[in-house]
């Protein structure tokens, strides 16, 4: 297939990165310390959070990686962005435990309750997530495909985004991340918008793209003959629960909100914002089947499906918004893995370090971090390709490191017997045995599932047995105490 | 088009414009949902009710597709789907908080 693209979407693409880059610069003005840079001061509001939420999940993969899944696969599919329900659990529960207990990083909960061993060890395990397989990863799906469309060599797509990337999250951290989602999502809400109705105006609307498709891509729960039967359906909601209530790479938002209620809110409507999202993502896959033929479906990347449908519909101008909603997509969620690992590195191991410098001191750490961690996370992306399935590997990655450490967290609010050196075991055991079932392909065609299960239930398992073995000491009664006392004080009026 | 592809264009071009106008209000500092005026509530958490009912709605739903089809599953896991984040926006909007989140002078006012 041909892809001629004119130059007015190609100077769409243009300007797209100058703004980025302008409110890179204009943001970092404001950012004087650490906290400006890492939780940006806590001052968000509920609609920048549902900016910056969304954007962060939406990634490249959305638009160019599930509409080839989807073409074989139908419309079931849409579970991956559904899963943002766990948004309603964080909301309800979790980030008022968060913000009373007033933290920089997800980590600190782990000291907090546990003890440092644990802390260091999910650390670890998020940096290296974020680093390789958020932001690596992410950065060579979107130069893969703005590569076949543009015909420029991958490498300099790849050091181009990293580099447009790191200068944003450089001058202006978390604010920055933020402000940029919001654009981005614009973006990315025009482009589905753009697609969605150019698809529904071809095929006579959701009813016209449901009749075009043979009857079991339609089923909206599949059976677990199909990969995307119900086990699978039910292993992606469990994994939305880490995604969204535990991981850094996404509740740091939580922690930057201005108020207890006004993260509350937007966790709300980032979940309700998902479900047109969901159904969005999933159409150009389903369309493909009308608009291209086999032979050609057959011929391309799967990646390729989605963009191939946009091209096939899109005018010029409007299809420069769609390759601007890519490279969006692409970087929204880079700069989110990417300022995460920079924060967990200064505030759980320089922090320790180093404890008694400046706040503008660690400010300037977490900057030099951030330019590490993208020449680590770019060269990883660009081995991406000799690694082989390297993008379908992020759900696996999910299922096995942090399935583990969400268990950990409802044990340590919900458990007050839960130990450390518990804590400990049962981590690395839950992911272990995780990775095990993964490589060795138990459960067949539902192995998403069987991993989820996996590392869940083995982390539980060995979590409550070793914790009753276990003897409780003075120490560590004395840290569930302090711990649970500071969930159940009252809010401060700062908190709202 | 149809009611469906309507719907799903709507919503999107609403949530867009409403997010474009609140994210230009937070830049000038008008920021909405600040404050919770409302005590917490421990006692008939209806909204947290709803929630859990809508995910054992959803999760037997799912279980239950072995012996169904997917088109008589589906509506029961949609509803279950639809409760958990309605029954959750009860919650938030009524201030609904577990009894330990809550201090002791919080729980005597109630």
């Amino acid at each position: 297939m041909d892809y001629t693209v004119s130059g007015i979407d190609i100077s769409i693409v243009i300007i797209f990165v100058i703004v980025t880059l302008f409110i890179g610069w204009w943001v970092s003005r404001g950012v004087g310390e650490f906290e400006d840079f890492s939780v940006a001061g806590r001052t968000f509001g509920p609609f920048m959070l549902v900016a910056t939420f969304s954007a962060t999940n939406f990634s490249s993969w959305s638009l160019v990686g599930k509409p080839g899944v989807v073409y074989d696969a139908g419309i079931s599919v849409s579970w991956i962005a559904l899963n943002a329900m766990a948004c309603v659990l964080a909301a309800v529960i979790f980030i008022p435990i968060y913000r009373k207990l007033r933290y920089n990083t997800m980590s600190e909960i782990f000291e907090d309750r546990y003890d440092g061993r644990v802390r260091g060890i999910i650390s670890v395990i998020w940096i290296i997530a974020d680093t390789l397989n958020r932001y690596g990863v992410t950065v060579y799906a979107a130069a893969v495909i703005l590569g076949i469309l543009f015909g420029v060599d991958i490498t300099w797509l790849v050091l181009g985004i990293a580099v447009i990337v790191v200068i944003y999250t450089y001058l202006g951290g978390l604010r920055s991340v933020a402000i940029t989602d919001s654009l981005m999502f614009v973006i990315m809400f025009a482009g589905l918008f753009l697609g969605g109705f150019y698809i529904f105006n071809e095929l006579g609307g959701w009813s016209g793209v449901v009749e075009s498709v043979p009857s079991n891509l339609t089923e909206w729960v599949p059976s677990a003959e199909s990969a995307n039967g119900w086990p699978w359906i039910l292993a992606m909601t469990l994994l939305g629960f880490p995604y969204f209530i535990t991981s850094q790479f996404v509740m740091q938002r939580g922690l930057a909100a201005k108020s207890v209620n006004v993260a509350r809110w937007g966790l709300i409507f980032t979940a309700i914002v998902a479900i047109p999202v969901a159904i969005l993502e999933v159409l150009p896959g389903l369309a493909a089947r009308s608009l291209l033929s086999p032979e050609v479906v057959a011929s391309l990347n799967p990646d390729m499906v989605g963009p191939a449908v946009y091209v096939e519909l899109l005018p010029v101008g409007l299809l420069g918004i769609f390759f601007a909603a890519i490279l969006s997509a692409g970087i929204s969620t880079a700069d989110s893995a990417l300022l995460a690992s920079s924060s967990l590195f200064t505030e759980d191991f320089y922090k320790k370090w180093k404890p008694k410098e400046s706040e503008k001191h660690y400010l300037k750490v977490s900057r030099i971090t951030t330019i590490v961690l993208a020449v680590i996370g770019t060269s990883w992306a660009l081995i991406t390709p000799l690694l082989g399935g390297a993008v379908d590997a992020i759900l696996n990655v999910i299922a096995i490191t942090d399935m583990p450490i969400f268990v950990i967290v409802c044990l340590a609010i919900f458990w007050r017997r839960m130990k450390a050196t518990a804590a400990v075991i049962s981590i690395l055991s839950g992911t272990i045995l995780g990775f095990v079932v993964s490589i060795l392909g138990v459960g067949g065609i539902q192995g998403l599932a069987a991993t989820t299960a996996t590392s869940t239930l083995v982390t539980l398992i060995v979590g409550v047995i070793l914790s009753y073995m276990i003897p409780a000491t003075n120490k560590h009664e004395e840290k569930v105490n302090k711990f649970l006392e500071r969930i159940g004080s009252k809010e401060t009026s700062e908190e709202g | 088009m149809d009611l469906g592809s309507v719907l799903i264009l709507g919503s999107v071009g609403l949530f867009a414009i409403v997010l474009i106008i609140g994210t230009i209000m937070e830049l000038r500092g008008k920021i909405l949902f600040e404050k919770q005026e409302k005590s917490p509530k421990i006692k008939g958490r209806y909204g947290m009710g709803i929630m859990y009912f809508g995910l054992a709605l959803f999760v037997v739903a799912l279980l239950f597709r072995p012996g169904f089809t997917s088109e008589q599953v589906s509506p029961f896991v949609w509803w279950g789907y639809g409760l958990w984040i309605f029954g959750g926006l009860i919650a938030v909007a009524r201030n609904e908080m577990l009894k330990m989140m809550v201090s002791k002078e919080e729980r005597e006012g109630e």
